[in-house]
């Protein structure tokens, strides 16, 4: 499908907009009244006069364009801080003053598994969200578990969809070490929230995500990664953007190739496991 | 003879007029009801993304000419349809070979003119009940 180019890619200024705009209106409508049968000079001047007083035309048209522009970027501005908006806007409601780590920069990130340490994840610099109660026993439990391990565990979780960008997805650290036995089962019936999305293991370059989720996700694509989807619970619905429906039960699967736009959406809660690229990134569209 | 002031010159110049108004029966126009035109471009576009100008011929030859658009007031409903996201404007071949902006109809343009198709019969309606009363 086209899309629309977005408009801070490729924007002429209004005045060009406007002038070409007109000029091309002219064109046409001249053309139109030479083939009825009236001359280039009358026929201009006829294509002219149907638009009124052409410098008044341009002056309104370019005041309009103006104002459109300004409403255009403060709502493409607060479409791409949504997330950020979002999870600002819920920190501020539940009072937490350390706004270090608000600040995201959502970029299309790309992680280097290798250098992921439990320093990392320590420092915690993705957007996450302050733990429920119950959360921050599961968070307790997981440190526990981490320490035991030594591998980096996520201490909060991004438990919305629209709280995911690129660098939030990229980032999530990797759950369990090689050698370890996990249950997926039990970790996939530990999740309470509305949307988790976690990196279980590494597998040299790829990775096993577990998602747990009931709810929709954003349109996206991975350009360096093909995904697949093995839903072990509940169904889950794939939707590309030629309006097709990739509807999957459980021990069902599908592969997304790289670049294709996809959506996920839960139909009630589902589990399913994901295996891509370590280090895929994340567009969303 | 005394000149009449120029203040008596208009005020006779404008009772003549206004004699002559009152007396002509003038012939109804086609001009577009004040926000008509908005819900008759969004209309228009929904057979798919057009050109202002073909915006405008559309309009005139599905009413097989009894709606003329003023196209002085086309662009700037364009600019403010656009503004307020009912219609986006891609740039694309025209066919005349020459890039050309091609508005297209938003989700929320096809929910406008849902809400201006109802509140047109209703208005029509209540018009016709009067204009056609016997």
């Amino acid at each position: 499908m086209k899309r629309a180019p977005r408009p801070w890619v490729w924007v002429p200024p209004v005045e060009q907009e406007v002038d070409e705009e007109i000029a091309f209106h002219v064109e046409m409508h001249t053309r139109d009244l030479i083939a009825n049968g009236m001359t280039l000079e009358a026929a201009r001047e006829v294509a002219r006069q149907r638009l009124g007083d052409l410098h008044r035309l341009r002056c309104e048209c370019v005041s309009l364009g103006r104002k459109r522009n300004r409403i255009m970027r403060i709502t493409q501005w607060l479409d791409d801080s949504r997330g950020d908006l979002l999870l600002a806007a819920w920190r501020l409601k539940a009072g937490v003053r350390d706004s270090r780590e608000l600040c995201v920069p959502c970029g299309h990130a790309r992680r280097d598994a290798a250098a992921q340490t439990t320093a990392e994840a320590a420092r915690g610099r993705k957007m996450t969200r302050p733990a429920d109660p119950s959360t921050m026993a599961r968070n307790v439990e997981l440190k526990a578990r981490a320490e035991e391990n030594e591998v980096p565990i996520a201490v909060e979780a991004v438990n919305s969809p629209a709280a995911v960008t690129a660098a939030s997805y990229a980032n999530e650290p990797i759950r369990f070490a090689p050698l370890q036995v996990v249950d997926l089962a039990s970790e996939a019936a530990a999740v309470s929230e509305p949307y988790r999305n976690q990196v279980m293991s590494r597998v040299n370059g790829s990775c096993l995500r577990l998602a747990v989720f009931n709810d929709v996700f954003r349109w996206h694509h991975h350009p360096n990664s093909d995904e697949l989807f093995l839903v072990v619970e509940g169904t889950l619905v794939i939707d590309l953007e030629n309006g097709t429906e990739l509807r999957l039960g459980p021990w069902q699967s599908v592969t997304i190739p790289a670049g294709t736009v996809h959506r996920t959406r839960a139909v009630g809660r589902t589990v399913n496991l994901c295996f891509e690229e370590l280090a895929a990134d994340t567009v969303f569209v | 003879v005394s000149q009449p002031s120029g203040r008596c010159r208009s005020l006779s110049h404008y009772l003549d007029n206004l004699c002559n108004d009152a007396m002509t029966i003038h012939k109804p126009t086609n001009a577009l009801l004040h926000g008509t035109l908005d819900a008759l471009i969004l209309k228009t576009l929904t057979g798919g993304p057009r050109h202002g100008y073909g915006i405008a011929r559309s309009i005139e030859s599905t009413s097989d000419d009894s709606v003329v658009v003023e196209e002085g007031s086309l662009y700037p409903a364009l600019y403010r349809l656009e503004r307020r996201g009912w219609v986006v404007a891609e740039w694309a071949i025209s066919e005349l070979g020459r890039r050309a902006k091609f508005y297209r109809l938003t989700q929320r343009g096809r929910s406008q003119l849902v809400a201006e198709t109802e509140a047109w019969r209703a208005f029509a309606a209540g018009v016709s009940k009067i204009l056609l009363a016997r």
